[in-house]
């Protein structure tokens, strides 16, 4: 029975995919309208099961409250009405978020086996991944190169970004197997974030003290072809005692970006097995007493590249980003209606760090050594004026200090005019913003308006309002938004701006989702979106002056769709997405141009399906698919303006897992990543004569873990 | 064209629009059936039977009916009551009236003609807790759709009637 019902949803979800595929090899929106009405009357005609046959004729006042409207919840009616905080500053559902929102749970983490967080947020829809330079990965969001400062990563809380540039390095690193959910913003969240969240926001939130009641720990392996790709070991201790909470969480471990030859665009190359060295270490302390909380964390990830900026070097350098997190924050209840939160947090980053004498043939390549300090209080008061009425805003300083060390300590500098620029061995900066949201719910349509401001010493004011209208009718939902998103210039696109001049770049973006909950145990949602990007901030180099420069160009952004449906039965779940952009009829970046294709960025496919999937075979086995297609992408691989095609690519994953063996929390992990052996390619998805990286090759993964619980107190 | 289409995918779904989310009939009979024994009437206020009544919502009055059985309330067997929305006075000698979904345009004319009364007044909508109104069912969308109640004592009070301290602890914040 539970085979018949995998076999059916499985081909119903194909038809599902095949329809919107089938739409987008013509004009975009119409037929991209066509499957979103043919989706939709398909799931109207999928009967929901209801449970009036649940007694409650004898249920106490105490039981009732309990009771859901329409009986007991299902697994999915939990995941899907659960309140999430990411896309308001009142925590909502998923389908009541003013934002287009995807949820990662620990257990499809956990299942499908993922490595790292670029195996977990690739099975997001419109999430993708570039090289940036010295082996660093970074985030593409809807088709857009993302990397610098336009996705903001929230661990915990803390801003992950660095403050030199903004960016996130991804790959062997972040606590994936202490992951309690990860809530996405695959859209604009600048309203409520500020300048780091204009394409969207990654919050990932790690087990508490009283999630983990005890303790764990992970050791995995991973081999590829040649040589290890990580050797991990992640121990973790959490308690609740009465009104404290404390966690404790670690990460220490080796690894290599890859074992594939990489070439450089002059035929320049070099094995990386033992050349792209990812070493992280991890802590992550957190302590609450009822409404005061504290949270420490260290992150260092020690990354050795000899791929550097466009030539390969003679050897190894480090690139090191040294991080530390702090947080203080108290909710004050003044009743149960008005709540204020003060929130200081300080962050002091060393990113993209080598300390190391250069040799003389490596002169492309450089020392850098700088850190980057900041501090920023927080004052948040929220007011629930009526229970459909809430009212939240507050305003937000924060200081960003960033001083060269060591050797050379003239590492930034200000333009005094047009041309000539002064060196600096510190710069520092301030910003103030106000922010507000008004959330009204009622009978026709529920209502979120919001806006920020911010100011900053380094490049004024910018301004992003927003409006979302979403409703609930039974099982459907629906969502349309609109506003505006900025990305704030770091210190080093201020630093290195052409001609000494940089604004904010804007985007404005529009987005509809219709959802609709079929039956009791799935979910599908279809999303449209389209944005504009003004003023991005573009990273050049100028052959005439040898020196690389920051400037705001035109115009960018995409317009696609995605479509995501997941379902959660007794034998298992699977979650199933389907994005697509085009950037044709826009203003593309120049840099982002692929010559004679004019509906792609460089390096990011136009569709790309994920598929990820847990079955279970008994009370502990479990057999669990993934895989991510993405169709043809171009990069520039050689010294040519020609950009190379590169074929479709099927990401194949298998993962095994096998809980309380032997003994009640010891579990078992095993399973392969791409299968098929597809050598993935992260291409650098604008025109700066890197070559593409290789990304792992087939690699067996194992994992081993143990848990243990306390009793509760 | 984009504006088109999707205008064009919110008439095509439009019937679903002019449902709004509802109680759940069965569970709004339930807690008013529950609702009895946490609140104390006078003495002399009941008659023969204890008197539900509710004004619109036929759902409710069968969902009420199939609930309340062979049961008692106050000592009395229950009967359930329609009430005409242009027949207050026969509401006069209920000791419950319920407003159900689409009545609340009348919650106004009916409070005021029963002012004095001992009835306890229930409603779906939330203004009427303002509109001197003792308890409002909600539906709370924020808590995976349960139904809560919120409760207004002082008008239950100027009713003359007695409310338990732990019905109040049960109520949902206004």
């Amino acid at each position: 029975m539970n085979c018949l019902s995998f076999v059916y949803l499985y081909a119903r979800q194909r038809i599902y995919l095949f329809m919107l595929f089938f739409s987008f090899t013509h004009s975009f929106m119409k037929h991209c309208l066509l499957s979103s009405l043919f989706i939709l009357f398909l799931c109207s005609s999928v009967q929901a099961q209801h449970t009036d046959t649940l007694s409650i004729e004898n249920l106490s006042l105490e039981e009732l409250l309990k009771l859901r409207s329409t009986g007991v919840s299902s697994e999915m009616e939990k995941i899907i009405n659960e309140k999430l905080g990411v896309a308001s500053k009142k925590p909502l559902s998923i389908r009541k978020s003013p934002s287009i929102v995807s949820v990662i749970s620990e257990d499809e983490i956990r299942k499908s086996g993922a490595r790292d967080l670029v195996d977990v947020l690739r099975q997001v829809p419109g999430f993708d991944f570039g090289v940036d330079v010295q082996g660093v990965v970074g985030f593409a969001v809807r088709g857009n190169w993302s990397h610098e400062g336009k996705v903001l990563v929230l661990l915990d809380g803390q801003e992950m970004n660095e403050t030199l540039y903004g960016t996130v390095p991804l790959g062997n690193n972040f606590p994936v197997q202490q992951i309690k959910r990860i809530e996405i913003i695959r859209g604009p969240g600048s309203a409520i974030y500020g300048g780091y969240a204009e394409y969207g926001v990654v919050n990932i939130i790690t087990k508490s003290g009283e999630d983990l009641n005890g303790g764990s720990l992970d050791v995995v392996y991973g081999q590829m072809e040649k040589t290890f790709a990580r050797r991990n070991v992640y121990a973790s201790w959490g308690r609740k005692m009465g009104g404290w909470k404390v966690s404790l969480a670690g990460l220490i471990g080796q690894g290599n970006r890859s074992d594939r030859t990489y070439t450089d665009i002059d035929t320049g190359s070099f094995d990386m097995a033992g050349n792209s060295q990812f070493n992280p270490s991890y802590a992550n302390l957190g302590v609450s007493y009822r409404n005061t909380s504290v949270r420490i964390i260290y992150d260092r990830l020690h990354l050795t590249t000899r791929d550097g900026y466009v030539a390969v070097l003679s050897k190894p350098y480090d690139n090191n980003f040294t991080n530390y997190y702090a947080e203080l924050r108290h909710d004050w209840k003044v009743n149960d209606k008005f709540i204020i939160t003060p929130r200081f947090n300080f962050k002091s980053q060393t990113g993209w760090n080598n300390q190391q004498t250069i040799l003389l043939e490596d002169s492309s390549y450089s020392y850098n050594n700088k850190t980057a300090n900041r501090y920023r209080f927080n004052l948040t008061a929220s007011y629930d004026i009526t229970h459909n009425l809430n009212l939240t805003g507050g305003g937000e300083f924060f200081n960003d200090y960033a001083v060269a060390r060591g050797a050379d300590t003239t590492l930034f500098q200000k333009y005094v005019n047009d041309s000539v620029s002064q060196p600096l061995a510190s710069v520092s900066y301030q910003n103030y913003a106000a922010f507000v949201q008004c959330l009204w719910r009622n009978r026709v349509v529920n209502i979120t308006l919001g806006a920020r401001y911010d100011n900053s010493s380094a490049f004024g004011g910018a301004f992003v309002p927003r409006i979302g209208l979403v409703k609930n009718v039974q099982k459907f939902n629906f969502k349309l938004l609109f506003g505006y998103s900025f990305r704030a210039p770091a210190i080093e696109n201020i630093s290195t701006a052409y001609r000494g001049q940089m604004r904010p770049e804007r985007s404005r973006t529009l987005e509809f989702e219709a959802g609709r909950q079929i039956g009791r145990n799935s979910y599908l949602t279809l999303s449209l979106f389209s944005f504009t990007t003004l003023n991005p901030i573009i990273y050049f180099y100028e052959e005439v002056t040898d020196r690389e420069f920051y400037r705001n160009r035109e115009q960018g952004g995409s317009r696609g769709v995605e479509v995501e449906y997941k379902v959660k039965q007794t034998w298992g779940y699977l979650s199933a997405n389907y994005a697509f952009y085009s950037v044709a009829g826009q203003t593309i970046v120049p840099e982002y141009q692929i010559g004679g294709i004019n509906n792609l960025n460089l390096a990011f496919p136009a569709h790309k399906i994920n598929v990820n999937a847990a079955y279970r075979l008994g009370d502990h086995f479990s057999i669990n698919p993934s895989a991510s297609f993405m169709s043809v992408r171009y990069g520039l691989a050689t010294n040519d303006t020609v950009a190379t095609r590169f074929n479709p690519v099927l990401l194949l994953n298998l993962f095994l897992t096998y809980d309380h063996l032997l003994t009640e929390g010891l579990s078992l992990g095993a399973g392969c990543y791409d299968v098929l052996g597809q050598n993935f390619q992260f291409i650098q998805p604008y025109n700066s004569l890197h070559a593409p990286l290789p990304g792992p090759s087939r690699e067996f993964v194992f994992r081993l873990s143990y848990r243990f619980q306390h009793t509760k107190l | 064209m984009k504006k088109g289409a999707l205008l064009i995918l919110f008439l095509a779904i439009s019937p679903a629009f002019l449902q709004a989310q509802e109680l759940d009939s069965r569970i709004t009979s339930m807690f008013v059936f529950n609702f009895t024994k946490y609140i104390e009437w006078p003495a002399g206020s009941l008659g023969e039977k204890f008197i539900i009544g509710v004004v619109g919502n036929p759902g409710l009055t069968t969902g009420l009916n199939k609930i309340v059985g062979s049961r008692t309330a106050a000592g009395k067997p229950i009967l359930v009551k329609p009430i005409d929305k242009n027949a207050v006075q026969d509401a006069g000698s209920c000791q419950i009236l319920i407003f159900g979904s689409g009545s609340a345009g009348l919650m106004k004319s009916f409070t005021e003609a029963l002012q004095g009364k001992h009835i306890l007044l229930v409603t779906e909508k939330e203004a009427g807790l303002r509109k001197g109104v003792g308890i409002n069912l909600i539906l709370d969308e924020d808590d995976d759709f349960k139904t809560k109640f919120m409760l207004n004592k002082t008008a239950i009070e100027t009713a003359g009637l007695k409310v338990s301290s732990s019905l109040v602890g049960l109520s949902k914040q206004q």
